[in-house]
Order: C-alpha cells, then sequence, then structure tokens
C-alpha cells in the first residue's frame, strides 16, 4: 500500500503538486483546529484569568481610591472652621446643614456625626435628632486604643477625624465620624451577564455585591479556583481600611468558552469549503504549472517520432518552464546541426566504403599477378590522389607483401608497396597496410587457382587419356572372351574362367566409362544435348527394361504417374535415362524382397519430381552424406554382395546438377528402406 | 454702688433706644473698656489680655447688629473693613470668627475663656457666666 502510494505520486509531477497544494493550504488549519480543540480551553481560561486579574485590579483600585478620597473628605471637613460650632452645640445648625450639604454631594449611602470630646452626639447628616452618647462608642473606644484608622459596626465602616478649634488649635473639641454603608462597595464590584463581583469578608463572613452566597475554600492574597462551571479569581484589598478582605470575580465558564466553541463550529463547517477552495486553487494551479510541461512533452514525442529537429518548441512561458524549452530549443539546433555533420560524415564514409569495396571487387576480379599489382595501385592512387604509390620488387620502405608458396608452404618475399606522403595518420596506415593485405590474398588466390586449374587440367586429361588407352584393350578382351564363349567348345571350367574374365572386363569398362564421364563433367567437357523429351514415355522405357530384374528377385515394380500433368520436359534425354536406371537398379539391387514404388509429380514449384522408394537395406543417417563421394560403397560386407563400381549415385548427382536439377537420397534407417528423388526443372 | 450705676445707665438706654453690650468671658479679667480697646480687640491689635488669648466672635454678615456693631463701635465702613482685612490676611491674620445669632454668640463666650461677643442688651440673661465690659446703642 505504502509502495503504492509512493508510486502514485512519484510517477506524476502533477499529483504531486496537488498533494503540495493540499498540505500547504489545509495543514495549517488542521493543525489550528486541532490545537483549538487540545489547547484552546485551556489557553482562553488562562487568558481570561490574565485579564480578569488586570480588571480586579482596576476594581480594586478604584475602591480603596474611593475609600481615601472619602477619609480625606472627613479630614477636610474636621478642619473647617465651622467645628467651632460644636462649642455652642451647633445650636444655630449651621454644622449640621453644612454636613447634609456634603452627604447630598458624596450622593453615597453615608452618614456624618459630630461627637463632642465626651463622645456624645452634636449634631449629624442625618434628619434624625440624635442625642445622648454614641451608640457604639465601645467599638469606637476600642479603635482609638489601637489607633485604628477606622472600625466597623454592623454593616458599615466607620471612619473618624478628631475636631479643633480654628482659634485655639490645642482645644480638642470632638469627633467627627462618617458611617461609610459597605454596600456602596457593590457599586465598584462588576455586575455582568456571565461575570459577578463581590467583596468578601471571609473572617466575618460578609459578602457584598450579590445576595448568592459562595464559598471560597482556601485564600491567599491572590488565587484561581477553576470548577465545572465557573472561573473564580480573587485578590485580597491591601487596603488600610478593608483589613481581611477580599474582592472576587466569578466568571461563567461556558459563556467565556462559547466564542471557542462556536469557532470550532465555524470552522468545522468551513472546513470541506476550504478543502474545496484548496482543491480547486491547486487543480487550477497545477495545470498552469504542467500545461506547459505536457506542451514540452508533447513536442518532444512529436518532434522524436517524426525525426524533425529542424522543429522548435513555442511556449507562451518566461519562466523557468520558458528557459527550459529554450535549453531544448538550442540542444535541438545542436542535435540537428550535429545528425546533419554526422549524415554528411557517413556519406562520406559510404562513398569511401563503396569505392574500397569497389577496389576489393576489381582487385579479386584480377586473372594475373600483373594485372592484380597494376590495378591496385591504379584504384589506390585515384582514392588518394595525394599519395604516390608504387611498387617495386626490391625491399624497401612500406608495406612488405609476402605470398605463400603452397607447396613448400612457406612464405615468399613478393615486393614491396610504398607510399609516399608527408604524413600519415593512423587509419590511413592500417587502411594502406589493409590493401597490402588485400593484395597479398588475391595474389595467393590467383596462385592457387592457377595451380590447382594446372592440376585438376592434368587429372582430366591424364584420366581422359588413361581410361582411352584402357577402354581399347578392355574392349579388346571383352571381343575376345565373347568370341571363346560363342564359337569355341570350351569345357565347363574353362567356360566359367572365360565367363569370369568377361565379367571383370566388363565390369572394369563400365567403371571406367564412369570415370570418363566424371572427368569429362569435371572438366567442364560434357556436353548436353537438350531436347523434347515425353518424360512418361521415358520413365516407361526404363521400367520395362529393368522389371526383369525384379522379377529375378520376386520383387513387385509399382508406377504412379497421375500426379504428373506434364506430358514433356525440355532436357538431356541420354543423361535422364542414365540417371533413372541407375536409381532402379540400386533400388533393385539392393532389395530382396517387397517392392520398389515408383511416383512422377509435378511439384507447385514448377519442377518435376521422380520418386524410387524401395523396401530394401536402407542407409544409416550418418551414412548419408558419404553416398555422393566418388567410389563410395557403404558397408564392406555390402560391397561384397552388391557389386558396384559406386560411381553411379556419384556420377548421378553431378549428371543431375548438370541438368540444373537435384538428387536426394532419404532413408530412415537400416532394413527401412529409401527414397531417391530426382528434381527436374520443367 | 459702680453696679447700682452700671444697671440703671443700661435700663434707661433700653428705654430709649436699641442698646448693645460687648461681654466678655468671665475668665477674663477686664472691666469696662473704651470703644477704641474694643475696636482695637476686633481688629486683632490687642490679641492677648496677660496669658489668655482674645477669641472675640462677631456677627454673621447679614446680622443688623454687627452692622450696628461696625457702625457705632468700630466706626468703619463694611468697604472699609473689607481692605482692612484683606491687608491683614496677608500678614497672616484672620478675621473674627462669627457667630450666626446672638444665643450662639452668648453661650461660645460662656464656655471659652479670652471669648468676646457683642448682643442686645436684653438678651443678656441675669445669671451668666459673662461680664460687659462696653455697651453702646444705635442711637
Amino acid at each position: 500500500m505504502k509502495h503504492l502510494l509512493y508510486t502514485y505520486f512519484q510517477v506524476s509531477l502533477y499529483r504531486k503538486l496537488i498533494l503540495a497544494f493540499m498540505l500547504v493550504g489545509l495543514l495549517p488549519l488542521l493543525v489550528l483546529y486541532f490545537y483549538l480543540i487540545l489547547y484552546g480551553k485551556d489557553k482562553i481560561t488562562q487568558n481570561i484569568i490574565a485579564r480578569e486579574f488586570d480588571n480586579l485590579q482596576t476594581v480594586i483600585v478604584s475602591t480603596q481610591n474611593s475609600l481615601k478620597r472619602t477619609d480625606k473628605e472627613l479630614l477636610f471637613l474636621s478642619k473647617l472652621d465651622a467645628v467651632d460650632d460644636v462649642i455652642v452645640g451647633d445650636i444655630d445648625e449651621r454644622l449640621a446643614r453644612l454636613l447634609q450639604q456634603k452627604k447630598r454631594d458624596m450622593n453615597a449611602d453615608l452618614e456624618f456625626i459630630v461627637l463632642d470630646s465626651a463622645l456624645k452626639y452634636v449634631t449629624s447628616s442625618s434628619e434624625d435628632h440624635l442625642q445622648g452618647g454614641y451608640k457604639y462608642k465601645k467599638e469606637f473606644q476600642n479603635a482609638i486604643s489601637h489607633k485604628k484608622n477606622t472600625f466597623m459596626h454592623k454593616r458599615k465602616l466607620v471612619f473618624y477625624a478628631k475636631m479643633y478649634a480654628s482659634f485655639f488649635p490645642n482645644k480638642f473639641l470632638g469627633y467627627m465620624l462618617l458611617e461609610y454603608d459597605l454596600k456602596n462597595l457593590s457599586n465598584f464590584a462588576v455586575q455582568g451577564k456571565d461575570i459577578k463581583g463581590y467583596f468578601i469578608n471571609p473572617k466575618i463572613n460578609m459578602i457584598i455585591g450579590n445576595n448568592q452566597k459562595i464559598t471560597i475554600p482556601v485564600y491567599k492574597n491572590r488565587g484561581t479556583i477553576i470548577t465545572k462551571n465557573n472561573v473564580v479569581i480573587y485578590k485580597k484589598l491591601d487596603s488600610p481600611f478593608l483589613e481581611n478582605w477580599y474582592y472576587v470575580n466569578v466568571i461563567k465558564k461556558e459563556k467565556a468558552l462559547d466564542f471557542l466553541y462556536d469557532f470550532l463550529l465555524f470552522m468545522a463547517y468551513m472546513f470541506p469549503v476550504a478543502v474545496f477552495l484548496v482543491v480547486v486553487v491547486g487543480f487550477v494551479n497545477a495545470n498552469r504549472i504542467i500545461q506547459p510541461l505536457q506542451q514540452l512533452t508533447q513536442s518532444v514525442l512529436k518532434i522524436r517520432q517524426n525525426k524533425d529537429y529542424k522543429q522548435h518548441i513555442t511556449i507562451n512561458a518566461h519562466d523557468e518552464i520558458g528557459k527550459l524549452t529554450d535549453a531544448f530549443n538550442e540542444l535541438l539546433t545542436t542535435t540537428d546541426t550535429a545528425l546533419e555533420t554526422l549524415e554528411a560524415e557517413n556519406r562520406v564514409r559510404l562513398k569511401r566504403f563503396i569505392e574500397l569495396i569497389t577496389i576489393f571487387n576489381a582487385i579479386i576480379q584480377t586473372k594475373s599477378e600483373a594485372e592484380c599489382i597494376e590495378l591496385s595501385i591504379q584504384k589506390i592512387q585515384n582514392l588518394t590522389p595525394n599519395a604516390q604509390i608504387c611498387f617495386e620488387k626490391q625491399r624497401g620502405e612500406g608495406a612488405q607483401i609476402y605470398v605463400t608458396n603452397f607447396e613448400k608452404n612457406t612464405k615468399e618475399f613478393y615486393g614491396t608497396l610504398t607510399f609516399q606522403k608527408e604524413e600519415f595518420s593512423e587509419n590511413e596506415l592500417r587502411f594502406y597496410n589493409s590493401i597490402a593485405v588485400m593484395i597479398t590474398l588475391q595474389l595467393e588466390r590467383i596462385r592457387l587457382i592457377n595451380a590447382t586449374m594446372q592440376a585438376s587440367r592434368a587429372k582430366s586429361a591424364f584420366i581422359s587419356n588413361m581410361s582411352h588407352e584402357l577402354r581399347t584393350p578392355l574392349n579388346a578382351i571383352i571381343g575376345f572372351t565373347q568370341y571363346l564363349i560363342t564359337y569355341e567348345s570350351l569345357q565347363q571350367e574353362q567356360m566359367e574362367i572365360v565367363g569370369n574374365i568377361e565379367n571383370s572386363a566388363s565390369y572394369l569398362l563400365e567403371m571406367i566409362n564412369g570415370i570418363l564421364d566424371i572427368a569429362k563433367i569435371e572438366a567442364g567437357k560434357m556436353e548436353l544435348h537438350y531436347e523434347t523429351v515425353d518424360i512418361k514415355e521415358l520413365l516407361l522405357n526404363v521400367v520395362s527394361m529393368l522389371t526383369p530384374l525384379a522379377e529375378q528377385k520376386n520383387l513387385t515394380i509399382s508406377l504412379d504417374m497421375q500426379e504428373c500433368k506434364q506430358e514433356s520436359i525440355f532436357t538431356d534425354p541420354y543423361f535422364v535415362k542414365q540417371i533413372i536406371i541407375n536409381l532402379l537398379s540400386n533400388a533393385i539391387k539392393f532389395t530382396e524382397k517387397g517392392s520398389v514404388e515408383i511416383r512422377l509429380e509435378t511439384l507447385e514449384t514448377k519442377e518435376l519430381q521422380l520418386s524410387i522408394s524401395d523396401t530394401g537395406i536402407g542407409i544409416e543417417a550418418e551414412d548419408l552424406e558419404k553416398l555422393f563421394q566418388d567410389f563410395a560403397q557403404l558397408d564392406h560386407k555390402i560391397q561384397k554382395k552388391y557389386k558396384g563400381t559406386g560411381l553411379g549415385l556419384s556420377l548421378s548427382k553431378k549428371l543431375a546438377k548438370l541438368l540444373q536439377g537435384d538428387l536426394l537420397i532419404q532413408s530412415e534407417g537400416v532394413d527401412k528402406g529409401s527414397r531417391a528423388i530426382l528434381i527436374l526443372p520443367l | 454702688m459702680k453696679k447700682i450705676c452700671l444697671f440703671l445707665s443700661v435700663f434707661s438706654l433700653s428705654v430709649q433706644a436699641n442698646e448693645y453690650v460687648v461681654i466678655a468671658n468671665k475668665e477674663l479679667h477686664i472691666n469696662k473698656v473704651t470703644r477704641e480697646y474694643v475696636k482695637q480687640i476686633y481688629l486683632k491689635k490687642h490679641t492677648y489680655l496677660g496669658e489668655k488669648q482674645l477669641v472675640p466672635v462677631n456677627l454673621s454678615g447679614q446680622s443688623s447688629l454687627r452692622d450696628s456693631f461696625e457702625k457705632h463701635v468700630l466706626k468703619m465702613s463694611k468697604n472699609h473693613l473689607r481692605r482692612f482685612w484683606t491687608v491683614e490676611h496677608y500678614k497672616g491674620k484672620r478675621p473674627p470668627l462669627t457667630m450666626q445669632s446672638a444665643n450662639s454668640a452668648l453661650k461660645f463666650v460662656e464656655k471659652v475663656e479670652g471669648g468676646l461677643a457683642y448682643i442686645p442688651a436684653k438678651t443678656l440673661p441675669k445669671k451668666s457666666a459673662v461680664h460687659v465690659i462696653y455697651m453702646w446703642s444705635d442711637k
């Protein structure tokens, strides 16, 4: 599977480009998607926590600043000249009006109270006329003794300031108090749909900001608690006015993560769209990149197919593919030039080769040594006009020609072929040496042919003469022996002796006649006398002539000429008859029992075929080749049993060849009979 | 005898016109003083009597009594006074503190050693921790 995928992408740049576009387009999207799924919640939660700590600090600072301003306001009021009215119990209610006005200005849930030095009510911003001792005198005295700036009672934070007479700085008049209702703090706490702020004092179990009870298990100076539904962050108020108080923000987790979930859902919906867009963009761009390459490939294939290297490729691209096309066009031009050069060189080489062949052909046509040397020099001179070539019988500088003496089987110096030229290249030297070798071979050939022909002529003359000389006394011997048999009354024993002499002489004459014919054929002196011959009649004559021989051995001879469409052929009837007699007599001679079948037919190759099959002794496959050798009779036993010169088949084959035909002998082995086939042209 | 004479004279004045008195805390051992002396106190020229700091008390600016005091005792117009205190302000001195009513002024003088104020003579209680150091009428 892996290999298949590898192969799928490996073989196609187009697929690789599509894959690359997919990876570049979709991988970041997938990475982002899985990153958000895996880490999005934590990251957003941490981000919320970091952001909300800032908001927390803002609320705390605002709260502390407000409390500081309140404290300063009280201090300011306590230093006004108006506090001198405390001395007279504010009977003019001038101080009371001032405090009421200030209360209205501060627009908060608070109350100013003025106590004299004995902590009895003097006046206040309240509508109620307070009288007697201060209601929370004990808590107040406790705060004074502990030098605290504030103290608390119920849900109120009480600020206080000492008052002194404006005219006597050391004259202590009493205290001005500001009772600050802690529910004012809820104005600073964040109150949103998904986020709620609280001021909490776990020591006195007091919560400001919301009625909903919350429990925060551990309090450090600051911290975060992540529950199933909420993210709670808190920080201690580092304020001189509010000890052990914390500000807490409770954020609904799901709401905070809503955006993440919405975004993930959006991405999930958008992913198929993105895939579609990336695929479309990938396909379009891959096509745009691949198209010039495909054009280039098509053009290259077309050029390769047509072998038209003059053609140039035109692609409308100016990028790397354009440069590739230009380079390829330059390559085409170079290739075309190289091919033309090569072709021209080949033509020159072919011309040289033909010239060389012509020279060799001319050299081997020469009949004499002188002609060979003269023609060779002339032809080489024509081929290399710049070189001066000459032949000398003496030894000298150049190609030394040694010719074989076949009689002695030694090499003899013949002469020197001299090439006079300013400079020779290695190839030229090899060429001239080859010419010298060629001349040497031709000289040897001429010598060999001359020697052979001379020997052949001598042999033929010898045989011809000898045959002629032999035939004369043999004819005399035969004539005398026949005279003795016919006219002399010889005894039986004498009769047998003379009979043997006659037989031997006839056999010898027959052999000499065969040798003479062969010699004539080899000497090219056998003359043919062509005429129109009725082949069927000729065949019937031969069969009828040899039928008595077959009958002596109780052999049946069958003749089939139905397939022979030809009535007559143009040939030498004497030699054809001689061949057929030889074949048929051989068949009868080498068959002890059975039959001899003769079949004459016309072949589709416009040839006439005569086949003579017998059921005789047959021939081994390895002996078939020896059949047509002169004086060949195969087995000595056979030779003893079947008399013959051993020249019959050899002579018949030569005659068949002489008549433009052929003679074949077939046999499947010993005792399996044999088949002689004579083919004659029509 | 002196007391009887003073009482008679005050009584006779009250019959004829609105009479006012300048009162001082009992602890201030001071007897009748001249108008000029009262003026010196209210203009903060005299701020101590012995070791005791004098604390003169004015009535609020809308008070007719204050107008009478400035006219007959200080003998200075409001503009004059304003210019005076502007100059004094730069010297680090502040004008006398004010009370809104004669009643509160009386109470102040009663409670503050060195306190001085002016009130209508008729509002002066019979038994009081103050004593009159000057009187005038707006006639």
